[in-house]
């Protein structure tokens, strides 16, 4: 397109030596361009039916690589297949992993519910509690963490554009040391602290997870292995995480940031918020610079 | 030089130009002199691109299609491919509160969506009521996804945005932590609700979305005020402060007249209801012994009928229609800040220019409506079917092979001896007709079996997006035509391309599979697409010589 623009200019300059033409060319030629590319962005905030396409890897994206997360997602399959091979720490462990199909993730529908080390009642439920066994890689508890997290929409007015927050959406910890949470609710709805990624082995699903019903609160502990990685935390309500629920659990050094982070990290997919004049405001920078080039070339040839 | 070249571009120009192009004047006189032109073939038909349908029928690998007894409960089989989860059914019927932990961890419900209380006249069935409602987004957008998330499709690749109001569930919103499906309670339409006439009801709306919200319970004998002197009606002026993001309200009723009702958000609600925040609400009547389900997740088949309704009837369908403009639904999916989504739908948006796009029943259109939302029968039955048309245009309701006796309008009964029995129904919007299926095979009420459509007769309804078989098209069909897995016997053109993506893109010729040889898309004539590039080119280079001789003569 770049190409095509300029040769059509040095074109007009050899024919016509006129500046008339060349405004003429320039004007039209980027105007062109500009109204097309407002043209595309128009296309995208009136997406049409979106249709399929890989899945959302990006739900957790790194910021330094894009496709770690998918990795990390790889890995956590693969830990669910290979629990044949593990079954032995699990004999060993105490740890009753009932659900025979837990490895078989895409399964059925809530595979990763139901079967669980789970306590459910009408205040809560509390998934996959281990205050005790070591991840195979960790010979000790190093050191023992206690978060105390507040969720609700009160915490959401500290960022703009969110509606759902929580009390702190970044837990540093060491290797090998136990999580404990404190998950409490003041919304008059559930909210959840879901963590994914932890050695499926341990934690069925590879999660351990705490949900409050509204004014609730409820408390559970986990062990992460001795890998510096970054998990993701967050509420799987329908679009909690994406309204400002999401968090991240570093082990370590992490494994990098993850994306859409409230207080810490860009959205990977974020809203223009230009002013609903752009296109006017975008007509008279064009005309500005036309201005100035027939300004400039006249300074010029005197 | 330049005059050469300008001639020899007018004849370059001149020999590019199409024949059938010239004026009619000088084609005739040609036609004269050389005759007609001589044959040249017609471009070869395009091979159809291989495609890769879905499963038309999906495997109950879980058994949920059977007739089961759970928690003391008889839930009936469900003999179409997709059937709910008869552990939830279990819970709906019984009180999440009375059912045992494993049923509830099946049901994927927690312990308080569905409390039932105390028996207040004596009659054997629980009299207090108390349902809590979530409101859930499907197909919205992600800060960090280019495709929606929790997903949930109409058709194959079809997913317009939706809000629904659902059960109150613990765990993920979708399948698996792997998936961006929504799990199976949570889909559209909004669940049909049953009580019981005299019943001490409280609903708990528990606004777990990002907009305010009420609930209006239309036709549904309820008060202005609750005891606390609180709006009880779910209109933002007259009644109440809507419920915001995080919040919760319970509307109290003890309804006294049976019927078919609706419930629906009444916030903005040229936005709002059209989103998919309604439902059925139905009123039994009081009988001994009455244990009701309460929820019936995404309308359809009830697996456990009323007692007056099995007393009458052989089976029972709720079955909701609603249509929907995608520039309206989509508009969730163009933006993750709720401040944004609320200026577009809300200010921007117009629902007096709006066209529907998709025609739905029970949330889905053809094919997927075959999945789930047939009607099925044996001879010499009667079927009650509940109505409603949620959309915004009405639906011509026909039913082919039969001819249905309308019994109750709005929930009101039609006296017997004015009923009226026709094969197309008309339903306004907001309206509800219950009907009487009869299947006897008298050449009135019924032909005999068979697969009979029954689908909206304004010619739209049976398009999805302008393609058709599409919209809300279902069938009632006879046992004798159904297949163990749930599938009809059909007899006519091969259903797998509309198992397709491609086909609802307007990818696929409508009669590839019939006669594929005749009717495939026709390919491109090169050569023709070769002079009109030619006389494109040449004409350009007319332009800009006639622009230099301008310029000469001004400079």
């Amino acid at each position: 397109m770049l190409c095509y623009c300029l040769g059509l200019f040095k074109n007009a300059r050899i024919n016509g030596r006129m500046p008339v033409i060349k405004i003429f060319y320039t004007v039209g030629l980027l105007s062109l361009t500009c109204l097309s590319l407002l043209q595309a962005q128009e296309r995208d905030l009136h997406a049409e039916h979106v249709i399929g396409g890989a899945k959302g890897e990006a739900l957790g994206t790194i910021s330094d690589s894009v496709d770690s997360q998918a990795q990390i997602r790889v890995e956590d399959a693969h830990a669910g297949h290979d629990m044949g091979e593990s079954s032995e720490e699990e004999l060993n462990s105490g740890i009753s992993v009932e659900d025979p199909h837990a490895g078989h993730v895409m399964g059925g529908e809530q595979s990763d519910h139901g079967d669980h080390n789970m306590v459910l009642d009408s205040g809560g439920m509390v998934m996959n509690n281990n205050q005790q066994v070591l991840p195979q890689d960790c010979t000790e508890v190093v050191a023992e963490y206690n978060f105390e997290v507040y969720a609700g929409t009160e915490f959401a007015s500290e960022y703009p554009g969110t509606i759902y927050a929580m009390s702190q959406h970044e837990y540093l910890v060491e290797p090998c040391s136990s999580v404990t949470i404190k998950f409490v609710n003041t919304d008059s709805i559930r909210h959840q602290w879901m963590i994914h990624g932890l050695p499926r082995y341990l934690y069925p699903g590879g999660m351990f997870h705490l949900e409050a019903a509204g004014g609730q609160s409820r408390e559970g502990t986990f062990i992460v292995p001795s890998d510096d990685k970054t998990y993701l935390v967050h509420c799987d309500m329908a679009q909690h995480m994406e309204m400002g629920m999401k968090a991240q659990l570093k082990a370590g050094a992490g494994s990098g940031d993850l994306w859409s982070i409230p207080g810490v990290s860009r959205s990977f997919r974020p809203d223009n918020y230009l002013p609903k004049a752009s296109r006017n405001y975008l007509l008279w920078a064009l005309l500005v610079g036309v201005m100035l080039t027939i300004a400039f070339s006249c300074f010029w040839r005197r | 030089m330049r005059i050469k070249l300008l001639l020899i571009a007018i004849l370059f120009a001149l020999v590019c130009l199409p024949t059938q192009w010239y004026p009619e004047s000088i084609r005739l006189v040609f036609s004269d002199w050389f005759g007609a032109q001589s044959y040249r073939a017609r471009p070869e038909s395009l091979a159809t691109a291989q495609r890769v349908s879905e499963v038309a029928c999906p495997e109950d690998f879980r058994a949920w299609r059977e007739a089961q007894t759970i928690a003391g409960v008889d839930i009936r089989s469900s003999p179409t491919c997709v059937a709910d989860n008869p552990s939830a059914v279990a819970a709906f019927v019984r009180g999440t509160n009375n059912v045992s932990q494993q049923v509830l961890l099946d049901s994927g419900l927690t312990p308080d969506a569905v409390e039932k209380g105390r028996d207040l006249d004596g009659d054997g069935d629980p009299d207090e009521i108390h349902i809590r409602l979530e409101v859930a987004e499907l197909n919205g957008s992600s800060p960090d996804l280019n495709e929606p998330t929790t997903q949930y499709s109409i058709a194959p690749g079809i997913k317009p945005g939706f809000w629904v109001f659902v059960p109150k569930t613990f765990g993920m919103a979708t399948e698996n932590f792997e998936s961006i499906k929504a799990r199976s309670i949570l889909r559209v339409p909004s669940p049909a609700i049953r009580v019981e006439q005299g019943d001490r009801i409280k609903i708990t709306l528990e606004n777990s979305h990002y907009m305010p919200h009420t609930i209006h319970f239309h036709g549904v004998d309820h008060p202005f005020v609750d005891e606390d002197g609180e709006g009880n009606d779910g209109v933002p002026i007259t009644s109440e402060k809507p419920v915001l993001p995080g919040g919760a309200r319970t509307y109290d009723m003890q309804p006294r007249q049976p019927g078919t009702m609706f419930y629906h958000c009444h916030v903005q609600p040229q936005v709002h209801i059209m989103m998919g925040l309604q439902g059925l609400f139905i009123v039994e009547e009081n009988r001994p012994n009455n244990w009701l389900q309460t929820l019936n997740i995404g309308a359809g088949q009830v697996r456990v009928p009323s007692v007056a309704v099995a007393e009458e009837f052989d089976r029972e369908y709720d079955l909701q229609y609603l249509d929907i403009d995608r520039e309206l639904n989509n508009l969730i999916q163009a933006s993750s800040d709720p401040r944004v989504i609320t200026e577009q739908m809300h200010n921007r948006y117009d629902i007096t220019d709006a066209t529907s796009d998709y025609f739905t029943v029970n949330g889905r259109s053809f094919p997927y409506t075959f999945r789930e939302s047939l009607v099925v029968t044996k001879p010499n039955e009667h079927i009650k079917l509940r109505v409603v048309n949620g959309g915004n245009s009405g639906v011509a309701l026909h039913t082919h092979g039969h001819k249905v006796t309308t019994t109750h309008l709005d929930g009101v009964e039609v006296s017997p001896a004015v009923r009226i029995t026709r094969d197309v129904v008309w339903v306004a919007s907001a309206q509800r007709v219950d009907l009487d299926l009869e299947t006897t095979n008298d050449g009135l009420h019924s032909y005999g079996a068979g697969i009979w459509l029954f689908h909206d007769h304004q010619e739209k309804g049976v398009t999805t997006d302008g393609i058709n078989p599409g919209g809300n098209i279902s069938a009632i069909v006879y046992e004798e035509y159904l297949q163990e897995n749930g599938w009809p016997m059909t007899q006519g053109v091969d259903y797998a391309p509309y198992f397709t993506e491609d086909y609802y893109r307007k990818e696929v010729p409508v009669w590839g599979d019939l006669a594929g040889d005749v009717f495939l898309n026709a390919g491109t004539d090169v050569w023709m697409l070769l002079r009109i590039l030619g006389l494109a080119i040449s004409l350009s280079v007319i332009v800009v010589l006639l622009l230099g001789f301008v310029q000469k003569r001004t400079h």
